[in-house]
């Protein structure tokens, strides 16, 4: 008996299950009969998203056997197919289209007219869209993940239903399960969305025409970047925002000069003001009904195109959580521990469904993490240092603590900031927008938070994600050499004014 | 001027902050448990509570096809169910492919 306990052979897996009446197993089990799956896998990911497809490949390559159900038709999820990807096609052409407009002849260079071509424009998009969706796919391939291309539902803790879009029904067996089925624009109360005159991100990103007048409620990430792509093409824009700030709970320093760039650019915006709903006008246009947040000033703005970019709602429907017992809270999230179990053991989740920000790459880090922890290892998410960017121009970026955190948390802080303005690249490439800004904590000098808005600061602040990784202090950057001349010797000047004082400003 | 901070500046070499660790496969690996989610909000519930399926509810609650209501005792109606529709917890554990096929091949070598 002591033998068969200590065993770990699959039969004294068994025996210990039964420990107290050791018998031979019966085979009633129900199951089995429903269970169309010959094979039992290791794990089965449902959500082909940022998330859910490196979940997979890095179990594929610990060695598990693996499947992936996506129901889309595409991988990628939300970011690459209308999210993050297709909106920077958007952004960066727009760009270039704005800047040739209205910046190529202080540069030296004349052009002849330039015009829009708006197919063409969101055809690039798509092609870049269908290069990174089928490069998965070869990655899947690559790594042996088997790709289901169909919906999955529970019918127990370790089988799935896949309807697959050709309408075949399917069953999956695995031991582990991991949910990774990202989220949804949230819907705001009584306003319809049609995706073509009222639209979330994935309307904006697909219109056929630039519209004269659109309309954005919710001055976060989607909304400004969206806004920016059709504001550069010729749109007059207006945010609407309820909060009396921009940029989805910034750096309140970096917020505010992020207004005033926008607005410089051309942004109208509508702070601390609510809306009400929206109606059909008598020219085909829409009536977006707003007032003051405190209430009154009521007023109707006309719209061709109205963004509803209010943020994004977990994803569960159709997944028949209900068949393992899994419960969603308050806001539709799946309930995890630390290492992203659900209440069901062997069923895990990630991402946007569950708690944490809403981002790729915050979704991506806990896939490969939840997939170390099923093969027994430790996994390793940070969250506090998740970097934020929006893909504007300037862009703006930051990660840590934001100066009111740090100052509600009661630390002692240091500040240091730099501008781009004073940094020699981007005077040179006439560029030169926006500032560093920098916080560690006074004693220890440990970087606390860091908050970028200027040329590339998308890409700049994956130096301060490792170097607060590392818990390096302000002096450890500014003692690093950076090169000459570039936009990064900003991001080092500021942590010279924070642990004592910059050269070039 | 404080000469003894300049005098001490000049003979300490600094140390950073930063700290490499070295290969993660290298370092001692602790003994983990679950604990609550980083990023759940405080007023979470944690431990997390499996909730019953609604395999269980359902069948509670809406008559299943297999499902037979017979009179019970004392006047109250009780319901009866086909074995193949109660849930999972009333069932035998779902054994896997390796321990299927240990059963199947005898199994006392695997053990002995």
């Amino acid at each position: 008996m002591l033998r068969l306990a200590s065993s770990k052979t699959p039969l004294a897996q068994i025996a210990t299950r039964h420990v107290r009446t050791l018998r031979a197993p019966t085979f009633t089990s129900m199951p089995r009969l429903y269970s169309t799956a010959t094979e039992e896998l290791d794990l089965v990911v449902i959500g082909g998203g940022p998330g859910g497809y490196v979940a997979a490949i890095k179990a594929a390559q610990l060695g598990l056997k693996t499947a992936c159900v996506e129901k889309r038709g595409a991988l990628g999820g939300t970011c690459l197919n209308v999210g993050c990807i297709p909106s920077k096609a958007m952004l960066n052409n727009s760009h270039i289209y704005h800047q040739t407009q209205h910046d190529l002849k202080a540069r030296g260079i004349d052009v002849g007219s330039v015009a829009l071509n708006l197919p063409v424009m969101l055809k690039a998009k798509a092609t870049a869209v269908t290069g990174l969706t089928k490069g998965i796919e070869g990655l899947f391939k690559k790594n042996k993940v088997a790709y289901h291309k169909g919906a999955g539902k529970f019918l127990n803790a370790n089988e799935i239903e896949v309807t697959g879009n050709d309408g075949t029904v399917s069953t999956l067996k695995a031991k582990n399960i991991l949910i990774a089925t990202g989220s949804v624009p949230s819907g705001f109360p009584g306003i319809e969305i049609d995706e073509k005159k009222i639209v979330t991100s994935t309307g904006a990103l697909d219109l056929q025409e630039v519209p004269k007048k659109m309309v954005v409620i919710g001055a976060g990430v989607i909304g400004l970047e969206l806004g920016s792509v059709w504001q550069r093409l010729g749109a007059e824009v207006t945010v609407v925002e309820y909060l009396g700030a921009v940029g989805a709970g910034m750096d309140s320093d970096m917020a505010k000069a992020f207004h005033r760039t926008l607005s410089k650019q051309g942004f109208k915006f509508k702070l601390s003001t609510k809306v009400i709903g929206t109606e059909q006008l008598a020219d085909g246009r829409v009536g977006v009904k707003v007032e003051a947040a405190k209430g009154g000033n009521a007023e109707t703005l006309e719209a061709d195109v109205v963004l509803v970019s209010i943020g994004r709602k977990p994803y569960t429907e159709g997944l028949g959580l209900e068949n393992v017992g899994i419960q969603v809270d308050e806001r539709g999230r799946i309930p995890i521990d630390s290492e992203f179990r659900t209440s069901v053991p062997n069923i895990r989740c990630i991402g946007d469904v569950t708690y944490g920000a809403m981002l790729a790459h915050k979704a991506e880090e806990e896939g490969i993490a939840a997939v170390e922890y099923i093969n027994g290892g430790h996994g390793h998410v940070n969250y506090d240092v998740i970097p934020s960017v929006i893909y504007t121009h300037p862009e703006v970026a930051w990660c840590g603590k934001s100066e009111d955190e740090v100052k509600k948390s009661g630390v002692a802080y240091n500040i240091g900031t730099f501008p781009f303005a004073a940094n020699s690249r981007a005077r040179t490439n006439a560029d030169f927008e926006g500032m560093v800004k920098m916080i560690s904590d006074k004693e220890t000098d440990r970087i606390l938070g860091i908050h970028i808005m200027g040329p590339n600061a998308g890409e700049m602040i994956a130096e301060g994600v490792l170097a607060m990784e590392y818990g390096a202090s302000s002096e450890d950057i500014a003692r690093t050499c950076h090169a000459h001349p570039t936009l990064s010797e900003a991001f080092k000047e500021a942590a010279m004014a924070t642990h004592d004082k910059p050269i070039h400003f | 001027m404080l000469p003894s901070r300049i005098a001490r500046a000049a003979v300490q070499a600094r140390t950073p902050l930063i700290k490499f660790l070295g290969p993660r496969a290298a370092l001692h690996e602790a003994h983990h448990d679950p604990t609550r989610h980083p990023a759940a909000p405080k007023d979470a519930e944690y431990p997390l509570k499996a909730g019953t399926p609604t395999e269980a509810t359902a069948a509670s609650s809406k008559p299943s096809s297999s499902a037979v209501t017979t009179p019970g005792p004392h006047g109250a109606s009780r319901q009866f169910f086909d074995f193949a529709d109660l849930p999972n917890r009333y069932r035998h554990p779902v054994l896997t492919e390796a321990e299927i096929e240990a059963v199947e091949a005898g199994g006392a070598t695997a053990i002995y």
